[in-house]
């Protein structure tokens, strides 16, 4: 296991942030179970006892805790008073050692897992419908309601030896705590935790889906559908750079290009009449840098009445190509790349999402150009010039995209 | 286990000085200033009274609040919003019961603009750009099923006429007049004004003094004022909807305000009670008895006045049972005290979550901002977890003996059946 500890003596205001991030997610589920990540996560807040449950202890020293589920990590985070550091790093490392679901507990999780499907519909999981449509095979995080029903303990442990292993694991601390005395604590906590020597070796990747099948569906041309959605209108995927692959240049050029581009809607709606709204999401539900590869941009159009699916794709795709002949001027780059920074900060001003940014960067982002810490990515954006822009809108035009016509209907 | 070298900030040996810098500008502006050196984003808060003191006003504070840094006479929609962007800013808006709290946060090396900005939105605003007064629709002639037990609670417990208990007028939209209310309600004397970054406080507020010099007026009279009867009169008040689509529960307890010496032993009993996730009512109604949805408890306190609280709702037809076992767990609690595993739980939940209200600069800015317009000491919260330690264990069995007791809390309900039938 991996710790990686960021003392902030006085910023952290006598709190501590923990996040306990795994290298496996929805991509890991095994065929038939689809959620199986999800419910585990679920599980690792043992509820069988509600005063003595993970959640109740964490409160009752004066903190909060969470967790997500994505495509390729889960993470666990917690926040609390740093003089509670030692009990939160033993019921970490507790629930870790001793993970051991009840039939009764994993029964009432699917049911809830249910309920949060239900709750997401269709509309909230268009991302992951996006981004199955360029990477046949990938799968939203959630689960299916009908292939959780029937998940037993014995497929949840299966699950959970074969991915909740030590090597796959980021333990990420952030406060005011001192890194001396971290890296004591959890030498103690989870000196016992090893991986079992029966499962050394075990088969630990996706289960659903092999990289190289993943690499060669990247290159597939997108498809045309019709997904039910609230109203009329057009979902555009493209395929983001890697930034594992191609270094993080590319990646964030792309990422400036969006928000160039989300800067632009108002004058496109009114100049091209084909549509009445239109929103650009960068990365994960709008988180870049919040999984690895394969990433999209989702580019949602309202067709104004009349106007049909080609109607609507055209001017957005005249657009980026107008970018990519015709570099943004320095005004306009000067906004874009402001407005990108600052939010980067508000972010980096919580604890506890500097701790599952330091978790994803040491697990998920290895890029040979630069950090993706969350000091570092401000630095990286303000680096990115005009013809880095124009650069990425050609990458956009030639990568991957599916198109998909939106049906609205009630929801 | 590896163990990467600790990341990020050199190691301070104390620190730094926090002192704000605190004035009242000649045109009657309190200004904060809250250095936080290093600071990569600058946090602005304007508080701003903005009670609807007379019905009428209901529909005019709406439309203002939406519009509200937007526009100003030289800048249009477009032109604010590429300015804010040019700084990284970002502007938004919040209104409570008495007041309006405009909110920026601008990169550090933004904030001079930023002040210039809010300057030119506050004395030059323009509110032509929304849509004409009359094409919105006039509101609610009658409110929802909480807001009117809302107001049968408060109107019980501490008498009306007041404007937290009168419902509103059915004006419209079409008499508005935007910038004569902004002119009344978009003044500096009686506003509070924060700002928390990385700058020389001085120059921050050489700053301020210069950009927002030739803003004047106020105080605007927007002000909650006290309720008829500070003290809750108690009892059971059960509305009848048949509408409802499930039953609601708000009770009006006695409490004191937070700078009485007797709150914090209050807040620690009202924690016991309801105030988290393992509390006695939670416990009890959804827990034991799978009764409500979600329950809790809470201090309310504004310039009406000060109550205790207790919020729930449960399924259609289980308004008296709520009420029932509502009034029991407060007795239960009132009679024999917290226990001392309760005790000392409560003592550690509260003194820790009490932290978080300042652990981001962001909601440390709207937390000062806040105990500013109250009239609060700004480092109330950070002595707070020293006023918890003194509170002894007899204190918050008196406090809870006292505040809890049900005869002197009104507990009112909205069900679809009225009361004495079942479902």
């Amino acid at each position: 296991m991996r710790l990686v500890t960021e003392e902030m003596p006085g910023r952290g205001r006598g709190l501590v942030a923990v996040a306990l991030t795994v290298g496996a997610g929805g991509d890991d589920d095994p065929a038939g179970r689809h959620g199986m990540a999800h419910l585990v996560e679920h599980l690792m807040f043992p509820r069988d006892d509600e005063a003595d449950g993970f959640v109740a202890l964490v409160q009752e020293a004066g903190g909060m805790c969470n967790a997500e589920t994505h495509r390729d990590h889960t993470v666990f985070h917690s926040v609390v008073p740093a003089d509670a550091l030692p009990d939160v790093l033993a019921l970490e490392a507790r629930r870790l050692l001793r993970f051991g679901p009840s039939a009764a507990t994993l029964r009432s999780e699917a049911a809830v897992i249910g309920e949060e499907i239900r709750a997401a519909g269709a509309g909230n999981r268009l991302w992951d419908t996006v981004l199955a449509a360029l990477h046949p095979g990938a799968r939203d995080a959630y689960g299916t309601t009908a292939e959780l029903r029937d998940a037993t303990v014995e497929e949840a442990q299966t699950f959970f030896r074969r991915h909740y292993r030590p090597e796959r694991v980021v333990l990420s601390v952030v406060g005011d705590v001192d890194a001396g005395r971290v890296e004591e604590l959890v030498r103690r906590e989870f000196g016992a935790w090893t991986t079992p020597a029966a499962e050394v070796g075990a088969e630990a990747g996706p289960a659903a889906e092999a990289p190289a099948h993943r690499e060669a569906a990247r290159r597939t041309p997108g498809v045309t559908s019709s997904l039910p959605y609230a109203q009329n209108g057009v979902a555009i995927g493209h395929a983001l750079a890697d930034p594992n692959r191609w270094g993080l240049g590319p990646y964030l050029a792309q990422v400036v290009l969006c928000e160039v581009m989300r800067r632009r809607i108002p004058g496109l709606i009114a100049r091209t009449g084909a549509w009445d709204a239109a929103s650009v999401h960068t990365g994960y539900q709008g988180q870049w840098l919040a999984s690895a590869a394969p990433d999209l941009a989702l580019v949602l159009l309202g067709r104004a009445p009349g106007a049909d699916s080609e109607e609507a794709v055209g001017p957005w795709l005249d657009a980026l190509a107008d970018v990519a002949t015709a570099p943004p001027d320095e005004p306009e780059l000067r906004r874009a790349v402001a407005v990108l920074r600052a939010s980067c900060y508000r972010q980096a001003d919580s604890l506890a999402a500097r701790a599952v940014t330091h978790g994803r960067t040491a697990l998920l982002f290895t890029p040979a150009d630069g950090d993706t810490n969350p000091d570092a990515i401000p630095a990286h954006l303000a680096a990115v010039t005009a013809a880095d822009v124009s650069e990425a809108a050609r990458g956009l035009l030639v990568a991957p995209r599916s198109v998909h016509a939106l049906e609205g209907v009630a929801v | 286990m590896t163990a990467s070298p600790a990341l990020g900030f050199p190691r301070r040996t104390a620190l730094p000085n926090r002192s704000p810098l605190r004035t009242v500008l000649p045109n009657g502006l309190d200004t904060v200033v809250v250095a936080a050196p290093g600071a990569p984003l600058a946090e602005i808060r304007l508080v701003l009274p903005y009670a609807r003191t007379e019905p009428a006003l209901a529909a005019v504070r709406e439309l203002l609040a939406a519009g509200l840094g937007t526009a100003t006479v030289s800048r249009d929609r477009r032109a604010v919003a590429d300015r804010a962007a040019d700084l990284g800013a970002e502007f938004s808006t919040v209104v409570t019961a008495e007041q309006l709290v405009l909110s920026a946060s601008v990169l550090a090396e933004g904030l001079r603009g930023a002040l210039e900005l809010l300057g030119d939105l506050l004395l030059r605003p323009a509110y032509d750009h929304l849509p004409p007064p009359g094409s919105t629709p006039a509101p609610r002639t009658s409110p929802g099923p909480r807001t009117r037990l809302r107001r049968a609670q408060l109107r019980h417990a501490f008498g009306g006429p007041h404007p937290l208990v009168d419902d509103d007028h059915a004006t419209g939209t079409a008499d508005v007049d935007l910038l004569a209310f902004h002119r009344r309600a978009v003044v500096p004397a009686g506003a509070v004004l924060l700002i928390l970054g990385g700058d020389d406080p001085d120059r921050v507020l050489a700053a301020v003094r210069e950009e927002l010099a030739d803003w004047t007026g106020g105080p605007s009279g927007l002000t909650l004022p006290p309720f008829p009867r500070p003290e809750p009169t108690p009892g059971r008040l059960a509305l009848h909807d048949p509408s409802a689509d499930q039953a609601l529960l708000l009770t009006a307890g006695p409490a004191v305000p937070v700078r009485d010496p007797g709150h914090t032993a209050l807040h620690l009993a009202q924690t016991v009670l309801g105030g988290h996730a393992t509390s006695r009512l939670t416990r009890r109604l959804r827990e034991r008895h799978g009764l409500a949805y979600a329950v809790d408890a809470r201090i309310r306190q504004n310039g009406a006045g000060c109550w205790l609280e207790i919020d729930c709702a449960g399924a259609p037809g289980t308004g008296d049972r709520l009420a029932e076992e509502v009034t029991a767990c407060m007795a239960e609690l009132a009679r024999s005290g917290p226990t001392p595993e309760e005790t000392h739980r409560i003592r550690r939940y509260t003194a820790g979550f009490t932290r978080f209200a300042l652990a981001t600069r962001a909601e440390e800015a709207s937390a000062l901002a806040g105990f500013a317009a109250s009239g609060m000491d700004l480092d109330w919260l950070t002595r707070y977890p020293d006023a918890i330690a003194e509170v002894t264990d007899r204190h918050l069995a008196e406090a809870a003996a006292h505040f809890l007791d049900p005869a002197r809390t009104l507990v009112a309900t909205l069900d679809r059946t009225p009361t004495g039938t079942r479902p």
